[in-house]
């Protein structure tokens, strides 16, 4: 099975502290893998990282076997990365966060409207997302999985401020998408149930 | 991705986002534009109906009324998408960051500028302009105000997270040739002799601004990720 991302020693640094050091992982194609460690152990940072958005980095991350600098264009048109902050606008209503989402992609209608029936929130499609619930904004940012094709999704805490039966949603979602061929690289405080290999940072919860 | 858009596309529909965002939110357009109307109000009612007076103090009047109106507006051109993470997305798109930031200057521009436009023009009126000058204003301005929606970007950049002063404090010493060469052109205007060199002048500026001021102020934003 092709690799699709693969660090060689990475080594990952805040105000000169190392926060991540000698990371080495593969992210197979059509697989997940998931990154565990408590608060401040280096997960958004190492997503981060991979992106090229922490300038302290050093070490080797391949994109189909390529040195990353060398393909970047290729990597980043291929990749999708929902962080903490979800860059969902407050004053925009469900469908037009969906329209508008923060990459470029133009979606039908009817694909934004399935999107949001698999996650739930079809029914609130004109609902202004400032009165929505934490969750409901979630679903948002769940809603946006769907709506593209990607072949890696790096995703920073997304069981996080789900209930249970989000938390099925999204590993169905994720299932649905390794289907497609693409993989996942998500983190989390503790292991969930997902089918993936697990990476530990620093303390873990567990 | 099957569904991506080409740059072309992304960039009308950040246009469009960002002008959904302020039509939603009335204050990004209506802060400096009543600031500017109450404040060129004020100056017939302190200096008095003297039409001479007011004519000939009228382009200084527009044109610092205009700038300080601008500068109300700097904040909100990126600190809600640093906030929320949407300027995240242009770093990893694998487009030229420098046009997407352009694109947000413009969409800014139009809900802050182009209205600052219209009511300058209006505020002519109040302030006795004659109707030859107007032209001289209006493009004056168009230009101008074009280039200090790009030097605020610039400071909107450098003090994302930071208080609005401080952009305020960086953007002003730069607009004093913006302001000098604008209310050169419309006081050239009103002694009846060729303006066409300031606005010369005008233009170059902003033709330089539009690539250079972008392009710095992607490094102005990139100095928040380090």
């Amino acid at each position: 099975m092709s690799e699709l991302l693969k660090t060689k020693n990475l080594t990952c640094k805040r105000s000169e502290k190392i926060i991540i050091n000698n990371l080495n992982f593969a992210i197979p194609q059509g697989k997940n893998v998931e990154v565990i460690g408590s608060n401040g152990s280096g997960k958004t940072t190492l997503l981060r990282a991979l992106l090229g958005l922490v300038p302290e980095t050093e070490g080797e991350i391949l994109w189909h076997g390529k040195n990353i600098k060398q393909v970047e264009n290729n990597f980043y048109k291929s990749c999708f990365y929902q962080g903490h902050k979800l860059g969902i606008k407050k004053s925009l209503t469900v469908l037009e966060n969906l329209k508008h989402p923060n990459f470029p992609l133009i979606s039908k209608k009817e694909k934004l409207y399935s999107a949001a029936k698999k996650v739930g929130i079809s029914d609130l499609m004109h609902r202004v997302s400032s009165n929505l619930s934490v969750g409901q904004i979630k679903r948002i940012a769940l809603a946006r999985l769907l709506i593209c094709d990607f072949d890696l999704y790096l995703i920073d805490e997304p069981f996080t401020a789900l209930d249970n039966e989000g938390t099925d949603l999204i590993q169905s979602i994720i299932a649905e998408l390794n289907n497609r061929g693409s993989s996942f690289l998500v983190t989390g405080h503790r292991e969930s149930e997902l089918i993936s290999d697990k990476i530990y940072l620093g303390d873990t919860d567990e | 991705m099957n569904n991506r858009s080409n740059l072309t596309q992304w960039m009308l529909l950040i246009l469009k986002k960002d002008l959904l965002l302020s039509y939603r939110r009335a204050a990004t357009y209506m802060t400096p534009l009543i600031f500017f109307l109450i404040v060129v109000t004020l100056f017939p009612l302190a200096l008095g109906p003297d039409k001479s007076l007011l004519s000939t103090l009228s382009p200084a009047i527009i044109w610092v009324t205009a700038l300080l109106a601008s500068l109300l507006a700097v904040e909100s051109i990126f600190q809600e998408d640093y906030r929320d993470g949407t300027l995240d997305y242009f770093f990893i798109s694998g487009e030229p960051i420098f046009i997407l930031i352009f694109i947000k200057v413009l969409g800014h521009w139009m809900v802050t500028g182009v209205p600052l436009l219209i009511a300058a023009l209006l505020s002519s009126l109040i302030l006795f302009m004659s109707k030859d000058i107007i032209i001289s204003l209006f493009i004056s301005l168009f230009l101008g105000s074009f280039s200090l929606s790009l030097l605020g970007a610039l400071g909107g950049a450098l003090s994302l997270g930071r208080s609005a002063i401080l952009s305020a404090i960086i953007v002003l010493p730069l607009s004093v040739p913006i302001l000098l060469l604008g209310s050169a052109t419309v006081f050239s205007a009103i002694n009846y002799s060729d303006y066409s060199v300031y606005l010369f002048y005008m233009g170059a500026i902003l033709s330089l601004a539009i690539p250079g001021l972008s392009l710095a102020t992607v490094e102005a934003i990139k100095l928040n990720y380090e």
